[in-house]
């Protein structure tokens, strides 16, 4: 098992230590993403996906595999920069888990009313707002933070925890505890000029960011799916009723059946939709597909845990079975990664969007 | 030549999804859109006068290549009945 403890950090509330990350620096996973140039491994995607599924198999604790995820991808971001003083100051330091970043761009309105601010100050900049949630920031000592500046413009910064202005607070919720989220607070924060990232269109930078991003969210719960089946079969050929064990009636293995179904087509939808970023079949900008499939393996896992709680009853909704805790985990992906409402529009845009092409060329052509 | 919006622009444009413009080429199509919904300018394009690439352009269904229709560039031809679709997907964090 990696990293064990996770129910005894669910129950405090206490979330995981720079310590549990060690091993994952010195398997190179900080790195795996980051180019070659910039002294990384210069890894693919779609097989730091298949890790991250690995790893949701193998570790009781989903916000493992995500924070790691997240680590990995900073340093990467800052790296396609392609400049050398960033790379010494952070990307170096966070391949070999000596610092952690995160991305700080949520806030609680639309991307295009930021209330995030920036503006130009001594040669530099100063900026001032709130951005709400950021994934693993308890350790984060650099936040990359999209701020709106004074043409309506999204830039990109990298800020640190030690700048003078800026405030890190937990942001306490009802599962994926050991996530350490956190909420970001700048009062008129001082940066030098170096610290600007994106000058311009940062809002497509975001989006570019998180569209590659949003499978990794999915790739350790279909792994977390496959240990919970696993579990759960064991757990129930040991539950006697009726004088035989329960794994013995039909509805029992129905529902297990439901359970292999949800994992099987969640792992199915994943690898396609990771083959797919491997290959760079997807619109960068939003991918349908990417987006689909992280919308089903949530929807998926979900319904799995939930299963494994009707199949165990009262001991699944116990601490005395890890189901309940993880039922809160994947609930975590309703909000992650773009909430799963926001995915039914985008989606729907789509569709509504080829079918008006479709009406088009019907209209002009011959 | 006809525009027409989705997704979170529409809300810039009086919540118009489709507009009728008078242009020959795509940058004048999008200074006429820019001018008449002035709210949208800063939504559509960038600090640079650019669009944004998260706001991406199909002429009659076929993508218009970004280096194609910044503001200023060289035009794209475009005139009755063309059609100009702004597909626009912000996604959050």
């Amino acid at each position: 098992m990696v990293n064990p403890g996770a129910a005894d950090r669910d129950a405090a509330g206490t979330p995981l230590t720079a310590a549990a990350f060690a091993p994952a620096a010195v398997a190179g996973l900080f790195g795996y993403l980051v180019p070659a140039a910039h002294g990384g491994a210069g890894g693919d995607r779609r097989t730091f996906g298949l890790i991250l599924e690995h790893l949701g198999h193998a570790c009781e604790e989903l916000e493992y595999a995500s924070l790691v995820s997240m680590y990995a991808d900073i340093p990467a971001v800052i790296a396609a920069a392609g400049r050398p003083d960033l790379t010494d100051r952070y990307v170096l330091p966070m391949i070999t888990g000596k610092r952690f970043g995160t991305m700080a761009y949520t806030e609680r309105t639309d991307a295009f009313d930021f209330g995030c601010r920036v503006i130009a100050a001594g040669g530099g900049f100063e900026v001032t707002g709130d951005k709400v949630l950021q994934t693993g920031g308890h350790l984060a000592d650099v936040f990359l933070t999209y701020v709106r500046d004074d043409r309506d413009d999204l830039r990109a910064f990298l800020i640190e925890r030690g700048d003078p202005g800026v405030t890190v607070e937990p942001v306490p919720t009802s599962g994926f505890k050991a996530a350490g989220l956190t909420r970001l607070t700048l009062d008129r924060v001082s940066l030098d000029a170096g610290r600007q990232l994106v000058r311009v269109d940062g809002l497509s930078h975001a989006q570019l960011f998180l569209n590659q991003r949003r499978l990794f969210i999915a790739c350790p719960m279909v792994g977390r799916m496959r240990a919970i089946l696993e579990h759960c079969a064991r757990y129930l050929s040991g539950v006697i009723r009726h004088g035989q064990p329960v794994n013995g009636f039909q509805a029992v293995q129905a529902r297990l059946g439901r359970m292999r179904i949800r994992y099987e087509t969640s792992r199915a939808v994943l690898h396609d939709a990771l083959d797919r970023l491997g290959a760079g079949d997807y619109n960068g900008l939003f991918g349908p597909v990417i987006s689909a499939a992280k919308y089903a393996v949530v929807d998926n896992a979900i319904a799995l845990a939930m299963d494994a709680v009707h199949l165990t009853g009262w001991m699944g909704y116990s601490r005395e079975l890890p189901y309940e805790r993880y039922l809160r985990g994947f609930m975590g992906g309703i909000a992650g990664q773009t909430a799963q409402d926001v995915l039914e529009i985008l989606l729907g845009n789509d569709v509504i969007t080829q079918s008006e092409f479709g009406r088009h060329l019907e209209g002009v052509l011959p | 030549m006809k525009i027409v919006l989705s997704g979170a622009l529409v809300r810039f444009a009086d919540y118009t999804k489709e507009v009728e413009v008078e242009a020959t080429t795509v940058t004048e199509g999008l200074e006429f859109l820019t001018a008449r919904y002035p709210d949208l300018k800063t939504v559509l394009l960038d600090g640079d006068g650019r669009v944004r690439r998260t706001h991406q352009l199909f002429l009659n269904g076929e993508q218009v290549e970004r280096g194609a229709y910044p503001l200023g560039a060289a035009p794209v031809s475009c005139a009755n009945p063309d059609t100009l679709f702004v597909l626009t997907a912000v996604a959050g964090g």
